[in-house]
């Protein structure tokens, strides 16, 4: 009985402690590729919703051309840089992964442990507008540029979107400068409604509020600074910081909206609270999701002069892991989506408007977004371009720009503290 | 064999503490490594001494974040034992002494705590954002639309709502706890008492608080821990920069942003982190050993 007793405790110790060994990952995880047969199955992490259900599409036609490979896509959302960063140490990583290009220092990073595949002269990127080859090179010890990704479909940008019916109701027009832009909001307040819904929980929600401003207020100080002929402490900035915060005062953005961020913004806006929000081009699949009813219209904010001014980034593509088991099929993917018809996909699928020129928006707030006089860099990336050795003014904005909309910073303030950590000695490479 | 043999217990343990040193132990110590250096999480390791602490400790800008989340910690410490632990006393007595309802009550209470901290906070935020929150459209259709506030981005009462949420989370495994305690307390003495003349209230002042001590230790440890390590509430009320104005900015929401970097175009620091961490850690140590002494002292 004892003996009995003492082989069912080793039995139950030893089901204990393999439990335990049973979320250390395994052949089920989908990081790793395999072959079953002649098919070859590559994984791809993406690191938002959107995107992947366009990736979906892009490799569905690569899939009729290839049947004998086949793409998974897992989106990895919010936490896709600590996973991917974890993965690629483990030496576990997807066969393709979403990446930001030079925009910040990730693939570099990942580059230099060898994680990329190199790409140069392998993929044909000439129809490419150089602004959106820009962001996508890395400079290797002798300086040479060298591609380890490929070019995103889309540009980002930010617009204003508005309530067509609330518009019309009111005798509103699409505004033409500056100055008509403030007479609708006055148009608004008066018929006691919130011209713009503000969100300003996080410094992303502040920024793309503050950029197309600043696009619409001091356009030529963002040309000089991206050519590196200005600084960012300036008169010009401070106009534009100005003109936000004189918005805030005089009503034109929402009450109470500091601590909603872009989810409530956009619901705030969706239920009709407000008649306009001013966001990232790729809030409309949000917005519509929220109210299929919305009578969704897009305009670029005008600039005081006359003509509409557009905030844009290009996006970045995907990259191969370099120690991928079919580099070859990897390679084959990357070339796909830098076709046309791979780039048409994509960017109709995200509502997102087209990088690559013979991509055709199939919508008209697509078309709406894309429609601007003058296209401007982002602040944002702006003050990233001449860091000091050890400082991010980057960062500096994203701890202090709640801060500063918040009144416990001024915009005088905040702009000598991003200005301060500028080398203004160094070239921007663009 | 013999030895193993004489003490089983060991046998257990080992496989546990094999395990629990490999995952936790170890990575700790390591941290302590990651800390003299300068790394992205990914890429090569640059050596750089103790830049980091200096950064962290001395740097002008990032010691006043860091030290201005400490006092947010310790502000946050100090509302648990004014307001939460008293209300936890409170609720324990209440259902200790079985008043009508007090299953239904007990239920309610340890529901948001058993829901978990992620949806209880993401609930609030549903409940008192300023434009789509449920309290400002309630004063809304009462016409006190003077009363309604930017609850989680005006400083004045962010910090007092994120104290409403995790009273409101806060309470329920508390309350368990005394719930036991008051339980172990012998009847014969609570029966003396009521023989011999004394009130409700006298009851509970003088024989059911002083006799919580064990409960209210255990509470008062485990509430300055959680309380030094707080991060899910305020993460996701606040996001990851503290909020407006860093108003709800904690040690943890400051190691996070450093060391994994922002969402967009942000730069991990993990070698950073790991200096704050090991500095978090320091900080909790002391505070706990402190904390030790003064319970023990009280002790009676």
């Amino acid at each position: 009985m004892k003996r009995k007793s003492k082989l069912i405790s080793l039995v139950l110790t030893v089901a204990v402690m393999s439990s335990m060994f049973v979320g250390c990952g395994g052949k089920n995880d989908v990081t790793s590729s395999d072959t079953s047969k002649d098919t070859i199955n590559l994984t791809l992490w993406e690191h938002e919703s959107n995107y992947a259900k366009a990736d979906k599409e892009v490799i569905k036609l690569f899939e009729e051309k290839h049947p004998n490979i086949k793409i998974e896509v897992v989106d990895k959302g919010t936490q896709y840089d600590t996973l991917l960063s974890t993965a690629i140490q483990a030496g576990d990583a997807p066969d393709i992964f979403w990446t930001n290009g030079n925009k910040d220092t990730r693939l570099s990073s990942i580059v230099k442990i060898g994680g990329a595949m190199d790409l140069t002269d392998k993929i044909d990127i000439s129809q490419y507008d150089p602004m959106a080859k820009s962001v996508l090179y890395l400079k290797d010890e002798s300086g040479n540029k060298k591609l380890y990704c490929t070019p995103g479909s889309t540009i980002d940008t930010r617009a204003v979107f508005y309530h067509k019916d609330i518009f019309d109701k009111y005798g509103i027009k699409v505004p033409n400068n500056l100055a008509e832009f403030e007479a609708a909001c006055e148009t608004l307040k008066k018929n006691g409604v919130t011209p713009i819904t503000l969100m300003a929980k996080t410094s992303w929600d502040i920024l793309f509020t503050l950029e197309p401003i600043m696009a619409a207020v001091a356009p030529d100080w963002l040309d000089d600074a991206a050519a590196g002929k200005a600084n960012v402490n300036d008169p010009r900035v401070i106009k534009a910081f100005n003109k936000m915060k004189e918005w805030m005062d005089k009503g034109y953005f929402s009450a109470n909206g500091l601590g909603s961020d872009g989810n409530a913004g956009l619901l705030n806006f969706s239920k009709q609270n407000t008649a306009m929000i001013i966001a990232g081009s790729w809030v409309v699949t949000d917005i519509s999701k929220n109210n299929p009813k919305v009578q969704l219209g897009a305009f670029q904010m005008p600039m005081e002069n006359n003509g509409k001014a557009s905030v844009i980034g290009y996006s970045v593509g995907w990259a191969g892991y370099a120690k991928t088991k079919h580099p070859e099929e990897v390679l084959e993917y990357l070339k796909f989506v830098t076709t046309l018809e791979a780039q048409t996909v994509f960017a109709n699928t995200l509502n997102g408007i087209p990088s690559l020129k013979g991509i055709e928006a199939k919508d008209q707030i697509t078309k709406d977004m894309a429609t601007a006089d003058k296209r401007v860099d982002s602040f944002y990336s702006i003050i990233g371009y001449r860091p000091k050795d050890d400082t991010s003014p980057r960062k500096l904005w994203e701890d202090d720009s709640t801060k500063w909309i918040g009144g416990k910073m001024t915009a005088e303030d905040l702009i000598k503290e991003i200005d301060a950590a500028q080398d203004y000695t160094k070239k921007i490479d663009n | 064999m013999n030895f193993l043999k004489k003490r089983p217990y060991i046998a257990f343990m080992l496989p546990g503490l094999i395990l629990y040193t490999i995952f936790v132990v170890y990575p700790m110590i390591d941290s302590i490594r990651y800390s003299f250096y300068d790394w992205a999480g990914v890429g090569p390791m640059k050596f750089i001494g103790l830049k980091n602490y200096y950064k962290l400790l001395f740097d002008p800008r990032t010691s006043e974040m860091f030290f201005t989340a400490f006092f947010h910690n310790l502000k946050y410490i100090f509302y648990t034992f004014v307001i939460i632990t008293p209300i936890q006393i409170l609720f324990a007595y209440l259902i200790y002494t079985k008043i009508k309802g007090h299953k239904i009550f007990q239920l309610l209470i340890l529901m948001p705590w058993v829901i978990g901290n992620v949806i209880t906070s993401f609930f609030f935020m549903l409940v008192f954002d300023g434009q789509m929150g449920i309290i400002n459209d309630v004063l809304n259709k009462f016409n006190m639309q003077n009363l309604q506030q930017d609850w989680f981005g005006n400083p004045k009462f962010s910090f007092g709502v994120l104290i409403i949420a995790a009273t409101w989370i806060g309470i329920g495994y508390g309350m368990i706890l005394i719930i036991a305690n008051m339980k172990d307390i012998p009847d014969s003495i609570i029966e003396a008492s009521m023989v011999d003349g004394a009130s409700g209230l006298t009851r509970f002042f003088k024989i059911i608080l002083p006799m919580l001590w064990p409960s209210l230790t255990n509470i008062i440890v485990l509430d300055t821990l959680f309380g030094l390590t707080l991060f899910d509430i305020p993460y996701l009320i606040a996001g990851p920069n503290g909020g407006s104005s860093g108003s709800m900015d904690f040690m943890s929401t400051f190691f996070y942003r450093y060391a994994f970097g922002s969402s967009l175009n942000g730069d991990a620091a993990f070698g950073f982190g790991a200096s704050v961490s090991v500095i978090m850690f320091i900080m909790i140590f002391a505070v706990s050993v402190i904390q030790r002494k003064v319970l023990k002292k009280l002790e009676y």
